[in-house]
């Protein structure tokens, strides 16, 4: 998911006061055959508890076609709700079918303005060829192959194994390693959990405000400009092209993070408002 | 109010190049330690110490240390007046805001003792009196790399009260042709005072309140200690390389006019502060083995918080 503050064009009054922990966008294949139907699911989850979520704006679906518009809610333990729109869409011609970023502007509770949440771009690959194909119903087919030439082998390695210990003649045991156990299928989760970004990051420090939101988005930024965990600033700053309000926002973190503890919360609130800077300038993942 | 960086720029129009070494010079005087410069001559070690007296108005006194220096050409000593029949007493060069010992390491152990001990405690004995230095005081002391016959090592336990030794380059071939250009004519207006005594010792004591977070002492502890823990060193740093290592980076963030150290500060300074205190194993020497990369190795291991 990433932030940007909305733009101008669009009407304030209407923006809801939505406090969205996350948003994400996925297909459940990435190859398909021209005219295959395949899903994508945009997933959000807000803190409010609410029945609709008609503020969520659909992307462009210009390579393909919808068939089929399912919305569903839950609401969580927690008192979140989540939202699911799972989309059925039959592919076009041979080439990439592009989805682009589903978002919804709405206002933050904690921050008071109005900002654009958008979703990652989707792509499917449409080819000729027969798809590797990765449905949940062709899944067993495959197991049960696998399964078969696993048998043969374990069969073979079993043979093998009291052959040798019968021309050894030995009575002890020895311990031999178990072959190993074939891979269980993965549950069929309806949802993979939202990717790690900047503002979720962002997200969660404003709502918690501790020193583990604030590290993790420190992580987040540090990542952002491309050096691993355990570099410095000066890494960091380093980076060729690096953009100018990733900068401010580095050098914010590290106030924030190292500063003296009477000042941190004015450090804080800095480094909360240099990221949103920086998610604004729309390169932010 | 004057502050650090003037006295930075003020060595800077006279000094070409050098700059980590300027810089280092005033991170030293407003940690308030001693510094070695270990570089080949003509490379502005003592015009880089000269000046920086100049820049906050300090005294300066240059003993060029010689095997047949005696303690009390450092300290002074106490001369019988016959008219007055009674001994005075004669304070010695180390008596100076800025001591430059130039060529430490030429002098014997009984000399280098003297000086080292003034550098501890900030004062002198002469006869029956114990005599304060003037505050602040700082001794910048000079080796050179080449010309070992004849010199007297230092001792590692005289090597940690340097608070940082500098390895000074040649210059740039820009720097060269600034330098030659603006010696030709005539020498170059000196440093004139950028600040005081007095700033000095307020930059010391404000240097000293710059908030050190947890985490980063616990990142300044891990480098020295990973300095033990390194298969080509035989002995590792001692816990003064890491108070060192704390002032040193208090002052790069005053200097920098931060209010707090961040892990950039204890990674740059690392290396200055370790080289000088670390015992390398005889295979470095003997393989030609590079103690700076090592060092710097030592430092790379440790990861920032």
């Amino acid at each position: 998911m990433s932030v940007a503050l909305a733009g101008p064009q669009a009407p304030a009054a209407p923006y809801p006061r939505l406090h969205i922990v996350a948003m994400g966008m996925h297909a459940d294949r990435r190859r398909v055959a021209p005219h295959d139907r395949f899903t994508v699911t945009i997933d959000v989850v807000i803190t409010q508890k609410r029945d609709r979520l008609d503020e969520l704006v659909l992307g462009n679906f210009d390579d393909c076609t919808i068939v089929g518009d399912e919305r569903r809610h839950t609401a969580l333990p927690n008192g979140e709700t989540r939202f699911l729109e799972v989309l059925t869409l039959e592919a076009g011609v041979p080439g990439t079918a592009k989805i682009s970023p589903a978002h919804l502007d709405a206002i933050d509770p904690k921050v008071g303005r109005p900002l654009r949440y958008s979703t990652d771009p989707v792509s499917v690959q449409v080819t000729q060829a027969a798809p590797i194909d990765t449905t949940y119903a062709s899944l067993s087919a495959t197991l049960g192959r696998y399964a078969r030439w696993l048998t043969v082998i374990i069969g073979i390695l079993a043979f093998a194994w009291f052959g040798f210990r019968f021309a050894l003649g030995r009575r002890r045991a020895r311990s031999v390693p178990a072959p190993m156990p074939a891979p269980e299928p993965a549950p069929a989760a309806a949802l993979p959990p939202p990717p790690a970004t900047l503002a979720l990051a962002l997200d969660a420090f404003v709502r918690a405000r501790d020193e583990r939101t604030l590290l993790a988005l420190r992580a987040q930024l540090f990542a952002e400009a491309g050096v691993a965990a355990g570099a410095t600033l000066a890494d960091a700053l380093a980076r060729p092209g690096l953009r100018r309000a990733l900068r401010v926002a580095l050098g914010a973190a590290e106030a924030a993070a190292f500063g003296p503890r009477a000042a941190r919360a004015s450090a804080g609130d800095a480094l909360i408002e240099a990221t949103q800077a920086d998610l604004a300038s729309g390169e932010a993942t | 109010m004057t502050h650090p960086r003037n006295v930075v720029s003020a060595l800077e129009e006279t000094i070409v190049g050098q700059r980590e070494t300027v810089e280092a010079l005033v991170l030293a005087l407003v940690g308030g330690g001693h510094v070695l410069l270990e570089g080949a001559p003509g490379v502005a070690k003592t015009l880089a110490c000269r000046a920086l007296a100049a820049a906050i108005g300090g005294s300066f006194k240059r003993i060029q240390f010689t095997p047949d220096l005696l303690p009390s050409d450092i300290v002074g000593t106490r001369i019988y007046d016959q008219r007055s029949g009674e001994f005075t007493t004669v304070r010695g060069p180390i008596f100076a805001n800025i001591v430059l010992a130039d060529e430490i390491n030429r002098a014997p152990a009984k000399v280098q003792s003297a000086l080292l001990e003034g550098m501890q405690e900030h004062r002198a004995t002469i006869g029956p009196e114990s005599l304060p230095f003037p505050e602040p005081f700082a001794v910048l002391a000079t080796m050179n790399p080449f010309d070992a016959e004849g010199t007297y090592a230092l001792p590692f336990a005289q090597l940690d009260r340097f608070l940082a030794k500098i390895v000074l380059g040649h210059p740039s071939r820009d720097e060269e042709r600034a330098i030659v250009d603006r010696y030709a004519a005539h020498d170059p207006a000196f440093v004139t005072a950028v600040a005081t005594l007095d700033d000095v010792r307020r930059w010391q004591t404000e240097s000293r309140a710059v908030f050190l977070d947890e985490r980063i002492r616990d990142y300044l502890i891990d480098i020295v200690r990973a300095s033990r823990e390194t298969r080509d060193v035989t002995h590792g740093a001692s816990p003064r390389a890491a108070l060192a290592l704390a002032g040193l980076a208090r002052a790069r963030a005053y200097l920098e006019g931060r209010a707090f150290v961040t892990p950039d500060d204890v990674r740059s300074l690392a290396p200055a502060v370790l080289r000088h205190r670390l015992a390398f194993d005889y295979r470095v020497a003997a393989t030609d083995g590079d103690p700076e990369a090592i060092v710097a190795a030592i430092v790379a291991r440790v990861p920032a918080p």
